[in-house]
């Protein structure tokens, strides 16, 4: 049953559908019982008539000593006047003659006229017609038909709204699946205009991408709104679409990487967008001590913040392409700690940590301690999937036996302060 | 594979445009649907009443009052419908009736249905007929039937509704004479016919249009389907004879006599019979012919 339909609507359409049912049902019985008896007296009552009166001359008295006689003839047959229907709804038909010699007929509700030759004469003879409804079968019959009906007719499927056509034309277009496509386009209950249709179009070939990708993923499915990030879809697109004149804006998105975003629960869809976006971007504000991934916003303390510039520096720079090797446990590394010491210094770097610089040198655990920080503070953000493209690749070192880290980034999509202090 | 695949595509889209209906299909659809299911579900319910057994009315019958015996009946047949029930009224009321009879039935066909059977077996206990039609039908009919009152004599005239009306080549040339098609009846085939053939006419010379009933020729004369009808003062009832133009018939309807079975025959029920049907004495008396009694009966 369509959903639109509530119960109480769907009461009184049963009632109405009763109330006609009863209509209907009473006037086929009406009709028919008229025609059928009508039939039937013509055949048999109007020759039997005719010759009833063929040795009639004048006796007045004759006349209705006729009719007295039929009638009695009529109610004798009452007894098998029953329908053989199984739901007798109808029951006891009677008839009797109102006149055999009536000239022109008027059309009455139970009156049968039957014509009949007296003489030359055509006359007809006006039969009335009684019969007793059976009430309570016609009653319990019409809320059994009218309950089928409207169940089936109220299962039909309704007409689709103009936006849910077109909205199905869009992903007609896309050879989305049938269902998912009825689906979908019942939830997305906004008009899809002409002018975002027009950026759809160029825009198709990524949604439907997308779209299949996602249909076919459970986890998607369960914790994502398809229907709104189709909404998102459409108005961003329609955004990149005005403002590069071309359609470039879903080029450079990693669908992988899209999914992963989507998937992070903290994560917005236009944060996700940005992230998706190939290549991965890394920059850093040296002036409030922020790094940002793709233009998104990693939390960071200002320790490790130096420490992850500090790796940042080392790749672009390409100091020893970019390898910082871990400090031996005993021997801690005063040369990189002299550098790092530069960035603390002149960019407001907490004393504490200078302090242990200054006095202990760069220790392993220091280092250790630091990159994890970082690692949390950006899968907590992203998610680990996301993360790894901005995180710390290692190799070990085959000279000292120790394990050597440095950004997986390449050199390019690096973005260091412009003016950053050389450290060296 | 890649063809099929496109295939598939197609269908969806055949789908999707079938979905595609607006808001006025819809309610037009569920509408027709809907009488639609209304009109076949009520056509279970077309009755078919089984007919009334009806049969034509050919007797009146009546339960004789005060009767002294049981589940005997007194049987009538006449050759006309007019005063059956008055006259088996009466029979039914008469103390000499009570005495043997418990019912009388009064039957009423036409002069030609009766059969030698009936006659045989005494079927009818009072009858009206005319002698030379029983006596076609069974040899000795006096040792079965007594006759109890001679048949009365009426005068017969042609009816035209022409004025200048008389029996001559020259009107009836393009005339046409309306007769009965029972060529057993006296006064619509058998006298008519007489008195044509009388006058000398040769009867496929002349155009005659046969009717079934008597109703029927009267309402072709009226009509004016036909110029000339034979009639007699009894027919009264069905036109008025006077604006008519009537050309006497020379010969006399004889209009039958009255008899009794034999085996029932006493001469006082016989009189009192004869004196019930007196009743149609009014039909005989207008032809102002000397009505004939009964002999033996003294009123």
């Amino acid at each position: 049953m369509n959903k639109f339909l509530t119960k109480k609507l769907f009461a009184v359409y049963w009632f109405i559908s009763v109330c006609v049912f009863i209509l209907a049902i009473l006037s086929i019985s009406h009709y028919s019982i008229k025609k059928e008896i009508s039939e039937q007296l013509q055949q048999k009552f109007s020759p039997i008539l005719s010759k009833t009166f063929k040795l009639y001359m004048f006796d007045k008295n004759y006349l209705s000593y006729a009719k007295k006689e039929f009638n009695q003839q009529f109610k004798n047959s009452k007894s098998i006047n029953k329908s053989d229907n199984v739901f007798t709804i109808i029951e006891d038909y009677h008839l009797s003659i109102n006149s055999l010699f009536v000239e022109n007929q008027t059309q009455q509700l139970n009156i049968i006229y039957i014509p009949w030759q007296f003489g030359l004469e055509a006359k007809l003879a006006q039969v009335s017609f009684e019969y007793r409804v059976n009430w309570w079968v016609l009653v319990m019959v019409s809320m059994f038909f009218s309950f089928v009906t409207v169940s089936i007719l109220c299962s039909l499927p309704p007409p689709k709204s103009a936006s849910h056509k077109s909205w199905l034309l869009l992903f007609k277009k896309l050879y989305i699946d049938d269902d998912v496509a009825n689906q979908l386009s019942s939830k997305l209950n906004v008009d899809l205009t002409q002018k975002y249709y027009h950026d759809l179009q160029k825009g198709n070939a990524w949604l439907k991408d997308v779209l299949e990708d996602f249909l076919n993923d459970k986890r998607i499915q369960q914790e994502l709104n398809i229907a709104e990030f189709v909404l998102w879809f459409i108005k961003k697109n329609h955004q990149q679409c005005q403002a590069q004149q071309e359609n470039k804006a879903f080029n450079d998105v990693s669908l992988k990487k899209l999914k992963a975003a989507l998937l992070q629960p903290n994560l917005n869809y236009d944060q996700s967008y940005l992230l998706a976006k190939e290549p991965c971007e890394l920059s850093f504000n040296i002036d409030l001590l922020t790094v940002s991934a793709n233009n998104i916003e990693i939390p960071l303390a200002k320790t490790p913040f130096f420490y992850y510039l500090y790796y940042a520096y080392l790749r672009v720079e390409d100091i020893h392409s970019g390898w910082l090797i871990n400090p031996s446990v005993n021997t801690p590394d005063f040369d990189s700690a002299k550098k790092l010491l530069v960035l603390l210094n002149n960019y407001n770097g907490h004393s504490k940590s200078i302090n242990e610089l200054e006095t202990h040198g760069l220790r392993a655990k220091t280092v250790d301690q630091n990159r994890n920080k970082i690692k949390e503070a950006f899968i907590a953000q992203l998610g680990e999937e996301l993360s790894q493209n901005y995180l710390f690749e290692q190799v070990r070192d085959t000279r000292t036996g120790r394990f050597k880290y440095r950004l997986e980034l390449n050199i390019e999509h690096i973005l260091l302060p412009k003016n950053l202090i050389k450290t060296n | 594979m890649l063809k099929q695949a496109s295939g598939i595509c197609k269908v969806v889209k055949q789908k999707y445009s079938l979905l595609s209906y607006n808001q006025i299909t819809y309610k037009l659809v569920v509408g027709i649907a809907y009488l639609l299911c209304v009109l076949l579900l009520s056509l279970i319910f077309w009755q078919k009443p089984v007919s009334p057994t009806l049969s034509e009315i050919t007797f009146y019958q009546c339960d004789v009052e005060n009767s002294l015996v049981s589940h005997k009946t007194l049987n009538v047949l006449l050759p006309i419908a007019d005063h059956a029930n008055n006259f088996a009224e009466m029979l039914c009321d008469n103390k000499l009736v009570s005495k043997y009879y418990s019912k009388v039935k009064v039957t009423w066909g036409g002069r030609s249905e009766l059969t030698a059977d009936e006659l045989l077996k005494e079927q009818y206990q009072l009858l009206w007929a005319r002698a030379e039609s029983l006596q076609g039908m069974v040899l000795h009919l006096d040792d079965i039937y007594q006759e109890v009152l001679p048949s009365q004599a009426v005068n017969m005239f042609w009816l035209s509704n022409v004025d200048t009306a008389q029996l001559t080549p020259a009107f009836l040339a393009n005339r046409v004479i309306g007769l009965v098609k029972d060529q057993k009846s006296f006064s619509s085939y058998l006298v008519p016919i007489a008195s044509l053939k009388q006058q000398g006419f040769n009867l496929s010379n002349l155009s005659i249009n046969y009717y079934d009933t008597y109703k029927s020729l009267y309402d072709a004369f009226k009509r004016k389907e036909v110029d000339l009808i034979p009639s007699g003062n009894w027919f009264s009832s069905f036109v008025d004879l006077d604006s008519y133009h009537k050309i006497a018939i020379g010969h006399q309807l004889e209009t039958g006599e009255l008899y009794m079975a034999k085996s029932i025959y006493s001469l006082e029920l016989s009189c009192e019979l004869v004196l019930v049907f007196s009743q149609y004495n009014p039909l005989f008396s207008e032809s102002e012919i000397e009505f004939k009694t009964s002999q033996h009966c003294e009123y």
